[in-house]
């Protein structure tokens, strides 16, 4: 499948929620595990320029068409906090500029170094460093399309469904531009995939895990994918990275579900 | 011309009207029959203008990543550069596309590698070292390049009628970047250290898109827009605004880079 950069920038915009009838909040509240769910969803949303800082400092940054839709990606990204802070808001939790500051300082010397690891990295690597990188964005990708999915599942509040709905048709995208990356940049390379294979299955953890305590990333795994119907998205998951090219019989998602103790 | 306005930014209503240049948004037909000087002069701003990720690297490698209100600027301001350069490159392909053989100088060649390779890393560990106050630097050199592009599309809009449509259009997104950048140094400024930051970066500043082509390369634009002695004032008001935002009165970091040209 190929993918469309130029129809993707085109077409890329902010999500919505104007038109939903979110102050509908204020009588009726999300109940306190969804709202720590998403709170956790918005910063990782809100987190992702500074994903975008280490990939700009590989050679991903030199793909031209990586290059488009990263600022469109990191747009999309954005607003998906914007509207997650839009719905905390109406439950009385502010998500201001001051403390989403006061949270990336707090990360200390393990954030400020990333960049320079993934310098060195992909200095070291070259370029299969970007196939990399893209395997990496589909895996995440995929795991918040199916979060929001699950949540939109899990939470009958019509607002909140559609606009988890609507986030998740956007993830869906970007789930498609890194998996035909991925694809194309690990066929027929025998290194690439072993790199990717490697990456994923000793460094991979669940989106979130960098910025947000055990605690709540366990929280979140158990909430949204916890039980049957929440593993059956997991096993998804790792079925579409077992069927890109090297990477057969890889379950990292249901592994790192498994590690935390979060019953199928 | 005293600063303009821009006492604060609101980066959320910022964040939330974009402008959006994208080539369906400009009337670019009247960009059919351009001069070559002209062109030359849209070549050069578009290969500034397409270089955003670049500038979002060195930012972003840097303590500035955590100023959470920075970066929600950034990520609406690559959004308004990327569709801006696109329009810059649709004018450029109708007329049989940009220039592209041997852009880098021999200096430049080395520079990019060691940009794209060594930099972000050293340029992260020291920045890092140095601490919050760094931003500053970043937003003067950031105003800086800004108000310098912004006096080019100023300039083209004069000289040439046929593109004051799309200088027109483009001006207030420029101003608007300018305000948030002026705004910030503003809120900074009174710490020494931001002070401190900030001016070197502005009297380091050099001429935007030079480091990698050299200054042979953009002398003939900067010759089409700035050679004529009407232009000087526009200069002086540049150099004027920012010895004021500053508080540093011999600072005239435009003169100065429009001077590494003639040496």
């Amino acid at each position: 499948m190929a993918f469309d950069i130029d129809r993707f920038a085109r077409d890329s915009v902010r999500v919505g929620w104007e038109d939903l009838d979110l102050e509908v909040f204020r009588t009726d509240p999300l109940p306190p595990e969804s709202l720590r769910t998403l709170r956790y969803m918005c910063d990782v949303e809100y987190h992702t320029v500074c994903y975008l800082r280490d990939m700009l400092v590989t050679r991903s940054r030199r793909e031209t068409e990586v290059n488009a839709f990263m600022t469109m990606w990191n747009r999309e990204e954005f607003w998906h906090g914007e509207a997650l802070a839009h719905v905390l808001s109406l439950h009385g939790i502010t998500v201001s500029y001051d403390e989403l500051k006061a949270k990336r300082v707090k990360l200390g010397w393990k954030d400020r170094l990333a960049p320079l690891k993934q310098s060195v990295l992909s200095n070291l690597v070259g370029k299969d460093f970007v196939a990399v990188h893209m395997i990496w964005g589909a895996v995440n990708e995929w795991s918040a399309s199916a979060a929001y999915k699950r949540l939109a599942v899990l939470e009958g509040h019509p607002g909140l469904a559609v606009l988890v709905r609507r986030i998740a048709a956007q993830e869906a995208r970007h789930v498609a531009f890194y998996a035909t990356q991925a694809r194309t940049r690990l066929t027929d390379n025998a290194r690439a995939q072993k790199l990717a294979r490697l990456a994923l299955s000793t460094a991979w953890r669940p989106v979130g895990s960098g910025i947000a305590s055990d605690d709540e990333v366990t929280h979140v795994m158990g909430h949204l994918f916890g039980g049957a119907a929440g593993r059956k998205e997991i096993d998804a998951i790792d079925r579409h990275i077992s069927k890109l090219p090297g990477m057969d019989g890889l379950t990292i998602v249901g592994d790192a579900l498994d590690a935390r103790g979060i019953a199928a | 011309m005293p600063e303009r306005g821009a006492v604060t930014f609101d980066v959320k209503a910022y964040t939330r009207t974009p402008i959006d240049l994208r080539p369906d948004n400009l009337d670019l037909s009247a960009l059919a029959d351009l001069d070559g000087p002209t062109l030359a002069v849209l070549d050069y701003l578009w290969q500034v203008e397409h270089g955003v990720l670049d500038l979002m690297r060195d930012v972003l490698v840097t303590p500035t990543h955590a100023e959470s209100e920075v970066t929600a600027f950034l990520v609406t301001w690559g959004y308004e550069q990327y569709w801006l350069a696109r329009s810059l490159h649709e004018v450029l392909t109708a007329h049989g596309g940009p220039s592209d053989a041997g852009r880098d100088s021999a200096v430049g060649v080395v520079l990019r590698a060691w940009d794209e390779r060594a930099r972000p890393m050293l340029h992260s560990v020291r920045t890092n070292l140095l601490g919050e106050q760094v931003v500053a630097g970043h937003l003067a050199a950031g105003w800086l390049d800004t108000a310098a592009l912004a006096l080019c599309y100023r300039r083209l809009g004069s000289l040439v009628p046929a593109c004051t449509a799309l200088t027109e259009a483009v001006l207030p997104m420029k101003d608007r970047h300018l305000d948030f950048y002026t705004a910030q140094l503003r809120e900074r400024i009174g710490e020494p250290a931001a002070a401190r930051h900030a001016r070197r970066a502005a009297s380091s500043w050099r001429w935007p898109g030079t480091r990698y082509t050299g200054h042979d390369a953009v002398l003939p634009v900067v010759e089409t827009l700035l050679a004529d002695p009407a232009a000087r004032t526009d200069v002086t008001t540049v150099d004027t605004r920012l010895q004021q935002l500053l508080d540093v009165a011999p600072l005239t970091a435009v003169r100065s880079a429009l001077g590494r040209f003639v040496r």
